[in-house]
């Protein structure tokens, strides 16, 4: 699962407040080149299995988030926004 | 040497806010937000664990909305210029510190609240200034000066009735007392990283609680939304341009955890002992008289005619004091020291009763002209 979001400042908080909360395996990392809609941007990535409570999570802390997407294969994503 | 200027900075600090930039510089010093690497994001934990720290300080309920600065003049004049449109009246108390009255007078639509002769500041001064068109009440918690604690949670009411913000300066009394955002009714808390909060120099602190009804009045390179020329809305970044001075808070993040393992009740409990000893002695003196209410850890006083700067001079390197006009013209005038200034003696969390009766000693012996 990968959430794209603006900044590496709010992607580091992200994954700082979902391993606190949840105590889950969370990445920063920079956002893949096709779904990259130019500049910036960096992503956290965690296993499928926890997709709605770190929606919760970030529901809960008011992080703002670009889009969802789930990992189909290698370098596949579909949009879950 | 006694250091006695607490007020001004807190000079020795715990040794893990030492340890923790000598670290951070030495394995660490990635710029924060700059890439993905370990080291940039390295930075970026250091500042997001800064923030968790002053948020649990201050009662902020999004550490995001924490915001680092340089110091507390820097996160005054963030919040005050950024606030203000042209029209916008400004009130500020005869107490502030010039790291608020000259922000003011650049705006230049501002009114003072008048102090009495101890430094206090009603909520009824407060009201009297304020107009249909006044957008920010600012007040400082604890005078640098003479020590007088304000009535901030009324001044606070008294703002938001009038539809105005309320900004807290917290300089004197953030690791001293407890300043909580939802308590005290503040908008926006501004205060040093070096005093006491126990931090290293060039640190200061902003918490904004609605960041949108602020302008950020410094922009550039956050290392986010890069592809825009627009400043991003997103917190702290917003507020956070250029590099910031991530080994600094890795010492402040200590500084402030020492605060919360200490209790800001035992700092203060300890800081307020000391100077009730000086005040004390003091009083048992000929010719000397004290400035302010014995509300926290700072006592201004002054020696018969003697000039403030001569009494510091008699006490030379012995002693580590503040003389003059401590960058408060306004509260000079209400206390009625506008012609000298006083002598600050600012005892801090390091200090003990030993040194207070040392210092007890030398000002007695100016009294008795022996030095």
């Amino acid at each position: 699962m990968l959430v794209t979001i603006g900044s590496v400042t709010t992607a580091s908080r992200a994954a700082k407040v979902i391993r606190r909360e949840l105590g889950i395996n969370v990445q920063v990392i920079h956002t893949p080149t096709q779904l990259n809609r130019g500049g910036c941007s960096y992503s956290i990535r965690f296993s499928d299995n926890y997709h709605m409570s770190v929606k919760r999570v970030i529901s809960d802390y008011r992080i703002p988030v670009k889009r969802w997407y789930s990992e189909e294969g290698a370098g596949v994503y579909n949009d879950l926004s | 040497m006694i250091y006695l200027d607490n007020a001004a900075t807190t000079r020795k600090k715990p040794y893990s806010v030492y340890a923790a930039m000598l670290r951070y510089s030495l394995f660490m010093g990635g710029n924060a937000g700059r890439g993905g690497n370990g080291l940039s994001l390295g930075g970026i934990n250091t500042i997001l664990s800064a923030q968790e720290s002053a948020a649990k300080l201050f009662g902020v309920a999004d550490e995001s909305n924490v915001i680092f600065t340089l110091n507390a003049t820097y996160a005054l004049n963030m919040a005050i210029l950024g606030t203000l449109a042209p029209d916008d009246h400004i009130v500020v108390t005869a107490m502030d510190h010039n790291s608020v009255l000259r922000p003011a007078a650049l705006h230049g639509n501002y009114s003072v609240a008048k102090a009495d002769k101890s430094g206090f500041v009603s909520p009824g001064s407060v009201r009297k200034c304020i107009k249909p068109n006044t957008k920010l009440v600012v007040c400082t918690h604890v005078s640098n000066v003479c020590g007088t604690r304000q009535n901030v949670a009324e001044i606070a009411r008294t703002a938001h009735k009038n539809g105005a913000l309320f900004l807290l300066d917290a300089s004197q009394s953030a690791g001293s007392m407890e300043v909580d955002m939802t308590k005290t009714g503040a908008d926006m808390i501004a205060c040093p990283g070096h005093k006491g909060l126990m931090g290293p120099m060039g640190t200061g602190i902003l918490c904004i609680k609605e960041p949108e009804r602020v302008r950020a009045i410094i922009v550039g390179g956050t290392g986010s939304e890069s592809e825009s020329v627009a400043q991003p809305d997103s917190m702290p970044e917003k507020f956070h341009s250029g590099t910031v001075n991530t080994p600094a808070l890795a010492g402040l993040k200590k500084g402030i955890d020492f605060v919360l393992d200490t209790g800001v009740d035992a700092i203060g409990r300890h800081e307020h002992r000391l100077n009730t000893i000086f005040r004390d002695n003091l009083r048992e003196m000929d010719g000397i008289k004290i400035y302010g209410r014995n509300d926290t850890g700072i006592t201004a006083f002054n020696i018969g005619n003697i000039p403030s700067e001569d009494v510091a001079a008699m006490l030379g390197d012995n002693f580590i004091i503040r003389a003059g006009y401590h960058c408060a013209p306004l509260a000079h005038k209400a206390l009625g020291t506008d012609n000298g200034g006083a002598v600050r003696v600012s005892p801090g969390y390091y200090n003990t009763v030993k040194d207070i009766e040392k210092i007890t000693d030398a000002v007695y012996k100016i009294v008795k002209r022996e030095i």
